[in-house]
């Protein structure tokens, strides 16, 4: 797994390293369009996590110039322009995805593995973690196999998937709420939904088996870890 | 009344004014010239006839005869050296048509082959009410001649020269300044017409620009909040994915995290509004408000159970609006959400849709709401930053979005209080 991290902003370059190296992806960092030129030219990536606003280019340019050498790269925009047209025009050039700053890690991560889940065409995206199995393609969760599956909820599914793929970090409460509910529901309100959804999907787990346990860190955030 | 109206009515008062006054001294002029004219005759006619009778004595010019206009009679040399020649104003009757007559009458004295006399001589001259008809006749002429001829300009000129100007007015009447185009306003002839459309087209110029570089600055100082916000962001996940924090310090993050939170949808709905405000969205989808209320309920599941809300939706009605999908989920979504959260235990939530109207009602808690609320607070609910709650999750930028959406969409948007229900209706702008 490689990634090339395309930012300009130190700061938020480094937090980038440091996420990519807590998941065990392998990774190059550009921090400016002449850079990633060259890193792009030399080798073939996984998936670039690419700015789009670089001080010495486009990364739109980019795009277009790994469209015209035929790579395959898998791309995921980071963009400060929450424009519907920069955002069309993005997937138009061949980026798989796209995603407005400020954004989670965890949101960032999953993206990040459903790409690379399409690119290694797998026939089965079914994921494993401890004896939980979960297939996103259809939506069901089951331990072992999913000749069983749990009874889940559609949140609650959601949520599991999502910490499942994002095992190895916290996720904070409300970059989980926003994943679940987005703008729709009030944030104080999320959260008591969210922590009664956690106790529904824990207490459902432990009835199928799951070796697994949801952890409240600090009450800030939850991940989970396999028993 | 217009500019010319106005101009034009004060003129003719003094072009009436000015009339009489010169019809009065043109009379007066008029008269003292045919007095001096006849009176002239009237002497001339005594020293002809005086040099005429010197060189024929024999004439008999001491009879009255009618056949002539001048009479002599024999007075005594006393008389005569007192007399003065006067010349005065008489009337004679007219048997033929039966009236007095204005003469002009000399009277004089004079010695005539050793003999006085006092001569008199008259003349008919102008009467008075002929002149003064004459002139009321000429002079009305030229007063209605006059005003026929300027209100004819008048119409001249304010179809033609001042067609600019009103052009102009028209335009300026219609001028918005969150709309893209300027207007353009045609040349004029006319230095001064000219010179304002001039100013008035920088005037615009400048003030769009200046409307344009603010819309611009919220939405880039908007972007520009993004990066230093995804990097707080990402600084705290990785922060509270370290080991060994104290619980002082979780819920210090955790503070910071809500708050980081908060500042992000704030951004993001400002960002929105700049957006929405700069037409970025273009109107020709279809949409069917069924589907998407339909949907966006699943959001609310928990809430819904949470507070046993009781929803329903009536009649089952499929309204196809035209306008932008994003947007319209945006509005619906809003309302939806102000129902929800300022809902009470045991609520209800109506929602009524008919061909061209979508109406949300819901119950609310009725302490702070329960009196009627006066027009103007209606108003204000869909202001910016207006809150009624002490929620300090909300901005109250929700209903500011919605009536901004409507705006743009050109549907109508409003709220009124029904018994205990707060209702608010979208009026769709019927696309059948």
């Amino acid at each position: 797994m490689k990634l090339l991290i395309v930012e300009d902003e130190p700061e938020l370059l480094h937090s980038l390293e440091e996420f990519a190296s807590k998941e065990d992806f392998m990774y190059d960092s550009a921090a400016g369009y002449q850079s990633a030129m060259e890193r792009i030219s030399l080798y073939d990536y996984d998936c670039i996590i690419l700015d789009i606003n670089l001080p010495d280019g486009n990364g739109f340019d980019l795009l277009k110039i790994l469209h015209h050498e035929g790579k395959t790269d898998g791309v995921i925009i980071l963009s400060a322009r929450h424009s519907l047209d920069d955002k069309l025009k993005g997937l138009e050039l061949g980026a798989d995805d796209y995603l407005t700053k400020p954004f989670y890690f965890s949101e960032l991560n999953a993206r990040i593995k459903a790409i690379i889940r399409r690119k290694q065409f797998k026939t089965s995206n079914v994921v494993r973690f401890a004896n939980l199995v979960i297939d996103p393609d259809q939506y069901l969760a089951g331990i072992d196999d999913l000749k069983k599956p749990i009874s889940l909820t559609k949140k609650e599914y959601a949520i599991l998937a999502h910490l499942v793929s994002n095992h190895k970090r916290v996720i904070t409460k409300v970059a989980l709420a926003e994943y679940i509910w987005g703008d729709y529901v009030d944030e104080a309100q999320s959260f008591d939904f969210l922590f009664s959804q956690i106790r529904n999907l824990k207490r459902k787990l432990k009835k199928a088996g799951a070796q697994v346990e949801i952890h409240n860190i600090y009450g800030v955030g939850y991940q989970i870890k396999s028993i | 009344m217009k500019l010319l109206t106005y101009t034009s009515r004060i003129q003719l008062v003094l072009f009436l004014i000015l009339f009489g006054i010169f019809s009065v001294l043109f009379f007066l002029v008029l008269s003292w010239n045919v007095l001096q004219n006849v009176d002239e005759v009237l002497f001339n006619r005594k020293m002809n006839l005086l040099a005429y009778l010197e060189e024929n004595p024999r004439a008999p010019f001491a009879e009255d005869n009618p056949l002539d206009d001048f009479t002599f009679y024999p007075i005594d040399q006393e008389t005569f050296q007192k007399g003065k020649e006067v010349y005065t104003d008489t009337l004679v009757y007219e048997p033929v048509d039966d009236e007095l007559d204005e003469y002009r009458k000399l009277s004089t004295y004079v010695k005539l082959h050793g003999n006085y006399y006092r001569l008199e001589i008259v003349k008919p001259h102008l009467e008075v009410t002929e002149i003064i008809s004459t002139i009321a006749i000429t002079l009305g002429g030229l007063l209605l001649g006059m005003t026929l001829c300027y209100y004819l300009s008048q119409r001249f000129i304010s179809k033609k020269i001042w067609n600019p100007f009103y052009e102009m007015l028209q335009k300026l009447r219609h001028y918005r300044l969150d709309k893209q185009q300027i207007p353009v306003l045609s040349p004029s002839r006319i230095d001064e017409f000219q010179t304002l459309r001039d100013a008035i087209t920088e005037l615009m110029q400048k003030n769009k620009e200046v409307f344009d570089s603010q819309k611009q600055f919220i939405e880039n100082a908007s972007h520009e909040m993004q990066t230093p916000l995804s990097v707080i962001q990402s600084q705290l996940e990785t922060l509270i994915g370290q080991a060994g924090l104290t619980k002082k310090q979780a819920s210090i993050i955790e503070g910071i995290i809500g708050s980081t939170q908060r500042l992000k949808k704030l951004n993001k709905t400002l960002l929105l509004l700049s957006k929405i405000e700069n037409r970025q969205f273009l109107l020709g989808d279809k949409i069917n408000i069924r589907e998407i209320i339909d949907r966006l309920l699943e959001f609310y599941d928990e809430q819904k159970a949470a507070l046993k809300i009781d929803v329903t939706i009536e009649p089952h009605n499929d309204p196809i609006v035209q306008g932008n999908t994003i947007l319209t989920e945006i509005l619906v979504q809003n309302l939806l959400k102000n129902a929800f959260l300022h809902n009470i235990q045991d609520g209800t939530i109506i929602i009524s849709l008919t061909q061209d109207t979508m109406t949300i009602a819901n119950t609310g808690p009725t302490e702070s709401k329960s009196d009627k609320m006066p027009t103007m607070e209606k108003e204000k609910l869909f202001n910016r930053f207006y809150k009624q709650s002490g929620n300090p999750d909300t901005w109250g930028l929700g209903l500011a979005i919605v009536r901004k959406i409507a705006q743009v969409s050109d549907w109508k948007v409003s709220y009124h209080q029904q018994k205990e229900l707060h209702v608010f209706t979208v009026y769709f702008e019927s696309t059948s």
